[in-house]
């Protein structure tokens, strides 16, 4: 940009910043970042003295560090922090605690969690709640080193942000969600070339799942209970993995891809029990959910991938929204076609799902009747990637007492691929 | 000018009158504070702006004209983004002037209360600092070094942290 007025002129001994007003100069520099405010500071004591203002600097923190901007200045330090004076030294006690890890991946890392904690929380509330602070540095590598595992930057940076998730004394519940971030019982993962570190776990279909970055950092690996490598194809080279997995699943629970679901009823748990609600992996709408409606019964179909070509999905029978076109009626048979993109095809037909014979009814007043759910699983044996479809077929009335001839509903075809980024 | 708008007479205060339909006017939250404020008969003789030449009051209703069906700039908070690569490219035309035209557009946006052109003005020179060292920053708006060099050497001592861990990220 041609600007300066001739350097020969008059004026020479005049800058344009002599004439503006302290909250003028500190306005422009609210646009700068915390390393050209130290740039700034360094060009004159009135530049200094604006660079050093308290309100610039919380606004900073607030921004890279996620700090409330209203908060005590102790409540708003690392931990394990001297206390401070002003919010350039809050801003400065973040840049040591990230120490060696750049400031930017950790900054992007802390945003990351924010959102992805957040939407955590508004699919299932109290789940920030469940959150721990990170470990102290020293209490985190004697941690690491008792593990004898040497972690990756992605992982120091997720682990500097939180110290996982407390899930009380019902882990192996709470394994039937997705932990945001492992507890240490996850750190050290085989991953076939290696150890790798854990970072979340989540079940699909039964199956615990690991996902683990590896050694270096380049890839986040998924591993099924028997921890071996599924699939190591996560992120690309130009964002790294863990980060672009953490946003893919932010993206997806407030896209409403991942959502809530009850995974066990109060009656499965015994009496005085609530129902054990937490986020399901099985997609709920958007890509990777897919839904069919005959004669008012809806069917909808969630596939996941849950190991070396095997599948599981997630079948939801309910009455459509319209209402049910039968006051009641019966599944009697299944039947399915499976094709592989490499030949490969099976049908199967046979009576009932999983042994179970469910029954739509049609809703009487406002309250619906509970869908019917169940996950099964299929195996893609030739191919890696493949389509699977079909129809069940019902009676009118119940198989005891028809009430009409049987039609088939139609059950969607759905894909059965591996996502860029898996879940 | 067609009588669909009220006009406002500006008087600059290098006393050029100005005729700016009230509209425009409005853009500037401390001339609609005085036109509220004042009775229609107590304005026929214009309002003094005793902070604005002609020159700057020009490009300031170029500017408010430009933008007068834009919705008011957001409140300022503690998450406002930092951006400056979000300035369309009629607004950088516009700020495409000298130096000194640019402070004065600052301090009229300022006197004025137009928040929208205030913060054009000041990412505008925000982006004429960014990345430029100290010394190309005095360079740039012929800034005098004032410091002594131990001062020099206390201050880059200081500050040294931030500029360190600015470097090592992308």
């Amino acid at each position: 940009m041609s600007a300066s007025s001739s350097p020969h002129s008059a004026l020479e001994s005049c800058s344009v910043f002599d004439e503006l007003p302290t909250e003028l100069g500190v306005l422009i520099f609210s646009y700068l970042s915390a390393s050209e405010l130290a740039s700034m500071a360094a060009v004159s004591h009135r530049f200094r003295s604006w660079a050093k203002d308290d309100l610039l600097w919380r606004k900073l923190c607030a921004a890279d560090w996620g700090c409330q901007p209203h908060a005590h200045l102790d409540q708003v330090l690392p931990p394990e922090s001297e206390p401070v004076g002003c919010w350039k030294e809050v801003y400065h006690g973040w840049v040591m605690f990230f120490d060696g890890i750049p400031m930017e991946y950790a900054q992007e890392m802390g945003r990351v969690l924010r959102r992805l904690v957040a939407a955590a929380d508004a699919a299932v509330p109290g789940i920030a709640d469940t959150i721990l602070p990170p470990l102290s540095r020293d209490a985190s590598r004697a941690e690491w080193d008792v593990l004898g595992v040497s972690p990756p930057m992605s992982i120091r940076a997720l682990y500097s942000w939180l110290g996982g998730q407390n899930l009380g004394r019902d882990v192996k519940r709470a394994l039937e969600m997705c932990l945001l971030a492992a507890s240490d019982q996850l750190y050290p993962v085989d991953i076939g070339s290696g150890v790798g570190v854990g970072f979340a776990a989540s079940t699909v279909g039964g199956d615990m799942r690991l996902y683990a970055v590896d050694p270096e950092g380049m890839l986040v690996r998924v591993c099924s209970s028997g921890l071996m490598p599924m699939v190591s194809q996560v992120g690309d080279d130009r964002e790294d993995p863990l980060l672009c997995w953490l946003r893919t699943y932010a993206e997806r629970l407030e896209s409403g891809v991942f959502g809530a679901d009850e995974l066990f009823s109060a009656g499965e748990l015994g009496p005085g029990a609530s129902p054990l609600v937490a986020i399901s992996h099985f997609p709920q709408s958007g890509a990777g959910y897919y839904e069919a409606t005959t004669r008012g019964i809806t069917v909808g179909a969630a596939p996941a991938l849950v190991g070396d070509s095997e599948w599981a999905y997630r079948i939801t029978v309910f009455e459509a929204d319209g209402g049910a076109e039968l006051p009641k009626a019966q599944l009697t048979t299944r039947r399915w076609v499976i094709d592989g993109e490499d030949g490969e095809h099976d049908e199967v037909e046979g009576p009932g799902v999983i042994g179970l014979y469910p029954v739509v009814e049609a809703s009487v007043g406002p309250s619906r009747a509970k869908p019917f759910r169940y996950v099964s699983r299929t195996l893609l044996t030739e191919s890696e990637r493949g389509t699977m479809g079909g129809a069940f077929k019902f009676v009118p009335g119940t198989i005891d007492e028809p009430a009409g001839e049987p039609f088939w509903v139609h059950v969607p075809t759905f894909e059965l691929r591996v996502d860029d980024v898996l879940f | 000018m067609s009588g669909d708008h009220d006009m406002v007479k500006l008087i600059s205060s290098d006393g050029h009158t100005i005729e700016v339909p009230e509209d425009i006017v409005r853009k500037s939250q401390t001339l609609q504070n005085t036109l509220d404020d004042l009775a229609k008969d107590q304005l026929e003789n214009g309002i003094p702006l005793a902070n604005v030449t002609h020159a700057i009051l020009t490009k300031v209703v170029e500017w408010c004209t430009h933008h007068k069906d834009d919705p008011p700039p957001p409140e300022d908070d503690d998450a406002r983004t930092r951006r400056t690569d979000d300035i369309t490219p009629w607004d950088a035309d516009f700020c495409k002037v000298e130096q000194t035209v640019l402070f004065e557009l600052i301090l009229a946006a300022n006197y004025l209360d137009i928040k929208g052109l205030l913060d054009l003005c000041c990412k505008t020179v925000a982006n004429m600092i960014k990345g430029k060292s100290p010394e190309q920053i005095r360079q740039t708006f012929n800034i005098k070094n004032d410091f002594t060099p131990e001062e020099e050497e206390q201050v880059r001592k200081e500050n040294e942290w931030c500029e360190e861990a600015g470097s090592t990220g992308k």
